[in-house]
C-alpha cells in the first residue's frame, strides 16, 4: 500500500540520517534535562547547606583589637540583629603548613590559611554529609578545596610548624565552608578540636576575627551594613555578606549549567536543520508519489499527517530517551557541586522541571516539522506526474563560464562555480560550518585567554616579575620598610613599586559613608590596562575597578568624596580597570595610605633580565618570611587553576561537539546533494571524469564553505563571542574581556582539525557517486 | 586496415532479485576496423545499448574480452577507463545528456579543458570551429533550455569531437529527431567519418543504417547476422538503392533469426 510504503520506505532507506536526527534530539533533550536539573539542584542544595550551616548574613573580617564593650552595646541596641558571634581565627603563614609528607610547605599558596574551632550558635563548618563536624583532640578537618587541589585525604597527617615546635594532626573530615568554599575565595578555614585550638593559639600570635551577624530579615542587609560601617564598628578587613556567599558558591556550576543549556539549544537547532534536509530530500524523492496521491484525491492534510506522524514519532522517542538517559549522566555534571555543596532532599520541582524543559524541546521540534511540511502543498499533481523532476536549473553567472576559467584546475573551478551558483542551497552547510567553527573557537579562545600570563590584567594587577604580599604581622610597617630597603639595595632588581592597601571612608551620592578598599602607591611603574582613562597621577585622582564604578555609579571625570582625617577631600575618577580579585571591588590612588586601616602591603618588582625568577622567589620567601612571595604567573594560575581545569574539559567537549556536528551535517547534506546531482554525475562520468576528479569537485565545494565558515566563525567569536563572554564575566569584575589568542591553536590546530574531519566526511559521503553510471539512466 | 575495436565472447549479466541472472549479452564477438562506419540494429531490448556501453568500457562486462587499440578493457582501472573515454572516445546519446549548469559552449569545451592535452586557447578555437561546422555558433552562451532538440544534438556531437577521438559511439543519436534534423546529423557523422574517425552507431532507423559501411543485427543478446553495404558516396540515387537493399535484408533477417545458430554462416556466404 502506498501509505505504508511511504512510512517505512525512508526509515529503511535513510537509516543513517534518521539515526543522526535521533541522536541530536536525544542529546539536546539529555542536556536540557541535565542542565535544568543542575540549576534546580544547585539552588536547593545551596539553600539546604546554608540552612544547615546557619550561614551568617553579615561578616566583617577584622585584624586588630576589638572594643568588645562598644561592639556588644551597639549590637544589642540594633533591632535588626538576631544573633551574633565573634570567631577567632589563628592566621598561619603558608610556610608553616605541610599538607603532605614531603618537605614542601604551602609557602607558595595564595590562600590565607587560618585555624578555627567549631562555632557554637551558627556558621557551622560541615562535613561532606552536611553534618556539623565534631573533632577529637589530635584531629583536624580540612577544606574541600585541599582535597580537590592537593589530594588531601581522610587519614592523612598534616603538620603545622611554629617557631617552638611542630604539631601533626590527623585529617578526619573534609570541610564544607559555606563562606569560603570556592577556590576564588582566598581564605580557607581549618578546623581543630577546642583544646588543640587553645594550644595552638599559644604558639601563634596572629589572631584575626570574623565579626558575624545573623539578621531577622536578610532583606535589611544593606541597611544593616550601612549602620554597622557608619557606627565606627571594627572594620580592618573586607566586609562580606550572604548574597556574595551565594554568588561565589554557585558561580562555577551556574556557569557550567548555562553552557550546557546553550549547548542543548544549539543541538536542537542542528537537529531541526537535519530534519529539514531529510524532509526536503524525502519530499523530492516522493515527489511523484505525492503527486499520485493528490491526483487520486487524497486530501492534502492526510498526506501531511502521514509525514508528520512519522517524524513526530521519532522526535518523541528521542526526547524521551534523552530525558531518561539524563538521569545517568547527572553525576558527571554535578560532581563538583556535590563535593562542595552536597545535595538537598529531592523536591517535586526537581522532577517536574527537567520534564518540562525536555517537553519544550519536543514541542519546538514538532512545530518546526509542521512548518517544513508546508512545501507538500506546493506540489501540483499535474506537474509532478508530467515532469517527475524537481531540481531547478541553477542561475549561471557569466564570470564563471568554463571558458573564462583561465588556467585554474577544472575540477577546482567546477567546485567553486557550484558553491557560488548554488549558494542558496549550500548556505545551510556554510551556516553549519560557521556554527561548528564558533562552537570550537569560542572556548579555545577563552581558554587561551584565561591561561595566558596576560590575563593578569583582568585581576587588577600590573605586570611584574614578582609580587610580594605582606599581611598583618606585628610591626608590619617596619617590616615593610625593611623590605623596601633590602630590595632597593638588591642589584638583581631592575624596578620595584611598593603598594599599600588600606580602607578609606567615602561618601556616596546620598551622603552615606561607605568604606572603600584602596591600593595606594605609584601606579605608573607597573602599569595595568585600563578599560577607560589612565592611572592616577596626583593626589586628587582615583582609579576604580569596574564593579566599584558600577556600584558607586561613578564614571571618568566624576567626583568621589573621601573623608580623610575628618575633612572632605574630592577625588576625581581618572580611570576604570578590570579586577576579578577581592570580589571585584578595588580602587587605586596616589594618596598616602590610611595608617589606621591598613589591610595589606604589596611590593611588585622586576628583575634584571639575567636573573632567574624562581630562585629569587625562593630567596625572598626565606628572607621576608612570613610575606608571601610569588611570581605573577604562579599567582594567577593558582587563583584560576580550578576554573582553568574545568574549562579545559568544556573546551575538549566543545571541540568534539563542533567536529561531530560538522561531520554529521556535511554527511547528510552531501548525501542529499549527490542524490540531486545524480544526472550531472552520470554525464560527467561518461565524458571521462574519473571518480577521484568528481570527488575533488565536491571536496572543493565543502572546503570553500568550510573556510568561509571558519573565517566568519572566527570573526564572530572575536566580536559577538567576546562580547558574550564579557557579559558572563562582567559580574565577576571584568567587563571587557579581550581574547588573548594563541595563533597556533586558532590558525593551525582548529582549522586543521575541522578541515581533516570535513574532508574525510566528504570523501565518505560522496563515495556513493560510484553507483551513478550513465548506463543506468539509459536502461530505464 | 587495422582493427580498432574487438570483442571476444563478451557477456553481460544482470542480477534479478537475489539469485536470478539475466543474460543481456551472450558471448558477443565483434570486430570494427579503423575508419569504419558501423551500425547496429535490432529489436528493442535486444541488448544494443548494453553492447555499446560494454565495448566502450563505460560499463563493466561480466565475462569475455574487449580490445580497444590493443588494450584489454577489463584489465584497466577506473581511472584509465576514464582517460580512455576522455581522450580516445566520443559519445552521443539519444537523450540530450548535457550539463544543465553549463552554457552550450561550456558543455563542449569542458572535456577539452579536463583532458589538458591541448592548450585551453586551442580548445576554444576547436570548439569555435566545431560549432561553425555544425551551425550552432550563435548559441554558444545559451542555456540548454534555449535550443531545439536538433541543436542540442549538434552540441552533443561537438562535445564528442572536442578531443579528436579515434572512435565515436552513438546510441540512437537521431532517435528523438525529425527526419530533416536526422539527415543533417547523419551528414555530419559521415563527414567526421571521412576524416578518419571510426563511427559505431546504434539505430532503429534503416535510413540511417543504410548510410553505413556495415550493419549488424542483434537479437537476444547476440549478433545474429550482418550485411556489408560498402562505402556510401552521398549520391541520392545510391542512397535509395542502399535503402531498399537494406530493407529487403531486414525482412529476410526475420527468417535468419528463426535459425539463429546458422545465421553467422549465412551472412558470410550470402553477402560477401
Ligand atoms: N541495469 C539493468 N538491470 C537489469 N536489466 C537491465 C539493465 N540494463 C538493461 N537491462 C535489460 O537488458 C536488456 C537490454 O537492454 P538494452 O541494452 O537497453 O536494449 P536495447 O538498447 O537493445 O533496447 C533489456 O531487457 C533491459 O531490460
Ligand atoms: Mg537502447
Amino acid at each position: 500500500m502506498l501509505l505504508y510504503r511511504i512510512l517505512s520506505k525512508d526509515l529503511k532507506r535513510k537509516k543513517g540520517t534518521m539515526a543522526g536526527v535521533f541522536v541530536f534530539i536525544m542529546l539536546s533533550s539529555l542536556l536540557v534535562s541535565s542542565g535544568s536539573r543542575l540549576i534546580i539542584e544547585l539552588n536547593n542544595s545551596l539553600e539546604h547547606m546554608f540552612e544547615t550551616a546557619k550561614v551568617p548574613h553579615f561578616v566583617q573580617m577584622h585584624s586588630g583589637d576589638i572594643d568588645l564593650k562598644k561592639l556588644n552595646k551597639w549590637s544589642e541596641s540594633n533591632f535588626l540583629v538576631q544573633d551574633r558571634q565573634i570567631v577567632e581565627m589563628i592566621s598561619i603563614d603558608g610556610s608553616a603548613l605541610f599538607l603532605n609528607k614531603g618537605p614542601e610547605s604551602e609557602e607558595n599558596s595564595i590562600m590565607d590559611i587560618s585555624f578555627v574551632r567549631q562555632n557554637k550558635s551558627f556558621d557551622f563548618l560541615l562535613d561532606t554529609e552536611n553534618r556539623i563536624i565534631e573533632l577529637l583532640p589530635g584531629e583536624v578537618a580540612v577544606p574541600v578545596y585541599y582535597a580537590e587541589q592537593k589530594n588531601v585525604e581522610i587519614g592523612d597527617l598534616i603538620r603545622v610548624r611554629s617557631e617552638a615546635k611542630e604539631e601533626s594532626y590527623k585529617v578526619s573530615a573534609l570541610i564544607r565552608d559555606a563562606q569560603m568554599n570556592p577556590a576564588i575565595v582566598h581564605s580557607k578555614r581549618f578546623l581543630l578540636n577546642d583544646a588543640d585550638f587553645d594550644k595552638m593559639r599559644q604558639n601563634f600570635d596572629q589572631l584575626e576575627y570574623l565579626i558575624e551577624f545573623r539578621l531577622n530579615d536578610t532583606g535589611s542587609l544593606d541597611k544593616f551594613t550601612n549602620e554597622y560601617l557608619s557606627a565606627g564598628m571594627p572594620q580592618q578587613g573586607p566586609t562580606v555578606d550572604y548574597h556574595l556567599f551565594k554568588i561565589l558558591n554557585s558561580l562555577s556550576d551556574g556557569m557550567a549549567a548555562s553552557v550546557v543549556i546553550i549547548l542543548s539549544i544549539l543541538l536542537m537547532l542542528i537537529a531541526i536543520l537535519c530534519l529539514r534536509l531529510t524532509i526536503i530530500t524525502t519530499i523530492e524523492e516522493d515527489y511523484k508519489e505525492i503527486g499520485v496521491m493528490k491526483a487520486v484525491g487524497m486530501p492534502q492534510n492526510r498526506i501531511k499527517c502521514l509525514y508528520l506522524f512519522k517524524y513526530n514519532l521519532i522526535g518523541a522517542a528521542a526526547v524521551i530517551s534523552g530525558y531518561l538517559l539524563s538521569h545517568s549522566t547527572d553525576k558527571l555534571l554535578m560532581a563538583n557541586s556535590m563535593l562542595y555543596i552536597g545535595r538537598a532532599p529531592k523536591g517535586l520541582f526537581l522532577v517536574v522541571g527537567p520534564i518540562l524543559s525536555a517537553a519544550s524541546i519536543f514541542l519546538f521540534i514538532m512545530l518546526s516539522i509542521d512548518l517544513m511540511l508546508k512545501r507538500i502543498q506546493n506540489i501540483s499533481a499535474a506537474r509532478a506526474l508530467q515532469e517527475g523532476d524537481k531540481t531547478e536549473v541553477p542561475k549561471k553567472i557569466s564570470a564563471l563560464r568554463v571558458s573564462r576559467s583561465g588556467n585554474i584546475n577544472i575540477n577546482f573551478f567546477l567546485g567553486l562555480k557550484d558553491v557560488i551558483e548554488r549558494f542558496r542551497v549550500f548556505s545551510l552547510l556554510a551556516f553549519i560550518f560557521f556554527l561548528s567553527a564558533f562552537i570550537t573557537i569560542l572556548p579555545v579562545h577563552f581558554l587561551s585567554t584565561i591561561s595566558s600570563p596576560d590575563f593578569i590584567t583582568y585581576m587588577g594587577i600590573g605586570k611584574s616579575d614578582i609580587r610580594i604580599d605582606l599581611h598583618k604581622t606585628t610591626g608590619i610597617e617596619e617590616r615593610f620598610e625593611e623590605m623596601i630597603n633590602l630590595i632597593d639595595r638588591d642589584n638583581d632588581v631592575a624596578l620595584y613599586s611598593p603598594l599599600v592597601t588600606s580602607k578609606f571612608t567615602v561618601l556616596d551620592d546620598t551622603g552615606h559613608s561607605e568604606s572603600l578598599m584602596v591600593e595606594t602607591g605609584d601606579f605608573s611603574i607597573f602599569s595595568l590596562d585600563y578599560l577607560s582613562g589612565r592611572a592616577p597621577q596626583n593626589n586628587d585622582e582615583i582609579a576604580l575597578s569596574y564593579l566599584n564604578s558600577q556600584e558607586l555609579n561613578k564614571n571618568i571625570g566624576d567626583v568621589l568624596i573621601f573623608q580623610i582625617e575628618g575633612n572632605n577631600h574630592n577625588m576625581r575618577v581618572c580611570g576604570i580597570y578590570q579586577d576579578i580579585t577581592n570580589g571585584g571591588r578595588t580602587a587605586k590612588a596616589s594618596l598616602p595610605h590610611n595608617k589606621d586601616k591598613v589591610l595589606w602591603y604589596t611590593l611588585c618588582l622586576n628583575l634584571k633580565s639575567e636573573v632567574l625568577i624562581p630562585s629569587k622567589v625562593h630567596e625572598y620567601s626565606r628572607l621576608f618570611y612570613p610575606a608571601r612571595v610569588s611570581d605573577l604567573d604562579n599567582y594567577k594560575s593558582q587563583t584560576l587553576s580550578n576554573t582553568i581545569t574545568q574549562f579545559r574539559k568544556i573546551t575538549i567537549i566543545a571541540i568534539a561537539v563542533g567536529a561531530s556536528v560538522a561531520m554529521l551535517i556535511s554527511y547528510l547534506f552531501l548525501k542529499m546533494i549527490i542524490n540531486r546531482d545524480s544526472e550531472r554525475v552520470r554525464i560527467m562520468r561518461s565524458l571521462g571524469f574519473s571518480l577521484r576528479q568528481l570527488k575533488a569537485q565536491y571536496l572543493t565545494t565543502t572546503l570553500i564553505l568550510l573556510v568561509f565558515g571558519i573565517v566568519t566563525g572566527t570573526i564572530f567569536t572575536n566580536t559577538a563571542g567576546q562580547a558574550f563572554i564579557s557579559y558572563l564575566i562582567s559580574f565577576l569584575g571584568a567587563a571587557r574581556i579581550r581574547f588573548i589568542i594563541n595563533p597556533f591553536q586558532t590558525a593551525v590546530l582548529v582549522p586543521v582539525l575541522l578541515i581533516s574531519t570535513v574532508s574525510l566526511t566528504t570523501a565518505i559521503s560522496v563515495n556513493g557517486i560510484k553507483e551513478y553510471r550513465i548506463t543506468a539512466s539509459v536502461a530505464e | 586496415m587495422s582493427t580498432i575495436l574487438q570483442s571476444e565472447k563478451l557477456s553481460k549479466y544482470y542480477k534479478i532479485g537475489t539469485n536470478n541472472l539475466k543474460k543481456v549479452l551472450n558471448e558477443v564477438d565483434l570486430q570494427v576496423e579503423r575508419g569504419e562506419f558501423v551500425t547496429i540494429m535490432g529489436p528493442s531490448g535486444s541488448g544494443k545499448s548494453t553492447l555499446l556501453y560494454n565495448i566502450s568500457g563505460m560499463d563493466r562486462m561480466s565475462s569475455g574480452r574487449v580490445y580497444f587499440n590493443e588494450k584489454e578493457l577489463s584489465g584497466l582501472s577506473e581511472k584509465s577507463l576514464s582517460d580512455l573515454r576522455l581522450n580516445e572516445m566520443g559519445f552521443i546519446f539519444q537523450q540530450i545528456h548535457l550539463l544543465k549548469n553549463l552554457s552550450l559552449k561550456d558543455n563542449i569545451i569542458l572535456s577539452g579543458y579536463l583532458s589538458g592535452r591541448r592548450h585551453r586557447k586551442d580548445v576554444n578555437k576547436k570548439a569555435q570551429f566545431l560549432m561553425e561546422m555544425t551551425g550552432i555558433e550563435s548559441l554558444a552562451h545559451n542555456d540548454i533550455t534555449q535550443a531545439s532538440g536538433g541543436q542540442l544534438q549538434r552540441v552533443g556531437i561537438c562535445r564528442a569531437l572536442i578531443n579528436d577521438p579515434e572512435i565515436i559511439f552513438g546510441d540512437e543519436p537521431t532517435g528523438a529527431l525529425d527526419s530533416k534534423s536526422s539527415s543533417e546529423i547523419m551528414q555530419l557523422l559521415r563527414t567526421i567519418n571521412k576524416s578518419g574517425t571510426t563511427v559505431l552507431l546504434v539505430t532503429h532507423d534503416s535510413k540511417v543504417a543504410s548510410q553505413s559501411d556495415r550493419v549488424l543485427y542483434m537479437e537476444d543478446g547476440q549478433i545474429v547476422t550482418e550485411i556489408t553495404l560498402g562505402r556510401f558516396s552521398g549520391n541520392k540515387k545510391e542512397a535509395l538503392e542502399r535503402e531498399s537493399r537494406l530493407s529487403e535484408w531486414l525482412l529476410k533477417s526475420d527468417d535468419h533469426v528463426k535459425d539463429a545458430a546458422i545465421a553467422p554462416l549465412l551472412t558470410e556466404s550470402v553477402y560477401n
